[in-house]
């Protein structure tokens, strides 16, 4: 898939960036194609990559079985990446193939901390991500059997 | 002027043999008309398949619509099925993770197309608190269009 900086603003979460800010985001956000079953993420790992999803469908899903699916382009894998704590809360598995952008957190991070007007703007949509997520992370659901 | 003198004048001929014409070709056509009369009553008889007949003589010929390709695994009533009895094992609501996990286990095939394919076909249904139930309304028009 090739980048440019029209596509990328496509992307929710950089809709809000300025032309000067999405062309210090391009060169660390690599596309890359999933295969059907692949596991993005596992809860508990260090976090390292954030997805946003192009195409395809995902699950998301905690250790008590909770999950729920994202279909959507635009959705993030991995928002703890970027919000902390920098450890994955959630595992994820492509139910189809598909493709996404991967952008490494230490690069994502030193970018943001570099440029604040860019870090509050990213903290901004990340953090609606979170509002919509909390209630899937918090509190233990009963026991199945 | 008298007798047949007086019908020539009069152009007597001429009318009777019109006349005669008239009266002859009328009768042949009634003549004719009688002979096909059975032929009028097995078309009134059968009209319902004549006008269907000349209907589709009129008619645009149909474009063929393709079906939408739909993207699921081939058997995807038989996936339905196996998935059905697997979610039929575990208590309602479910985990799709465990059931992703289940089907695995007993080897179903590309069991994450096929989770998928159910949600989208809204055989699998979510909770709206991360688990899932089957909708067996669904699951049975399902199987009734089969």
């Amino acid at each position: 898939m090739h980048l440019d900086l029209q596509n990328i603003q496509e992307i929710d979460l950089f809709k809000d960036l300025s032309p000067e800010e999405l062309d210090k985001i391009l060169p660390i956000v690599h596309p890359v194609k999933i295969i059907e079953g692949e596991r993005l993420i596992r809860e508990g790992d260090t976090s390292q990559i954030l997805y946003v999803i192009i195409s395809g469908n995902y699950m998301i899903h905690f250790k008590d079985g909770r999950a729920f699916t994202l279909h959507n382009k635009g959705d993030m894998i991995g928002w703890t990446t970027v919000a902390g704590p920098f450890t994955y809360q959630e595992s994820a598995v492509a139910l189809t193939g598909g493709e996404a952008l991967t952008i490494p957190i230490e690069e994502f991070l030193h970018l943001m901390q570099g440029d604040s007007d860019l870090g509050s703007k990213i903290t901004k949509k990340v953090t609606e991500i979170v509002r919509q997520r909390i209630a899937f992370i918090k509190g233990p659901i009963e026991d199945e059997e | 002027m008298k007798g047949l003198e007086a019908i020539a004048f009069y152009n007597g001929w001429n009318i009777s043999a019109t006349g005669v014409c008239i009266v002859f070709t009328a009768l042949v056509s009634l003549s004719f008309i009688i002979s096909q009369l059975h032929k009028c009553l097995t078309i009134w008889e059968k009209r319902d398949e004549y006008i269907k007949k000349a209907g589709k003589l009129f008619s645009r010929p149909k474009k063929k619509v393709p079906r939408r390709k739909i993207k699921v695994s081939e058997n995807f009533n038989e996936s339905a099925r196996q998935f059905h009895v697997l979610t039929q094992s575990m208590k309602d609501p479910f985990s799709l993770p465990k059931l992703i996990m289940l089907a695995k286990k007993i080897d179903l095939g590309r069991p994450h197309s096929t989770v998928n394919a159910l949600l989208s076909a809204r055989l699998i249904v979510p909770d709206g608190k991360g688990l899932y139930y089957w909708d067996h309304d669904v699951y049975t028009t399902i199987l009734e269009k089969e």
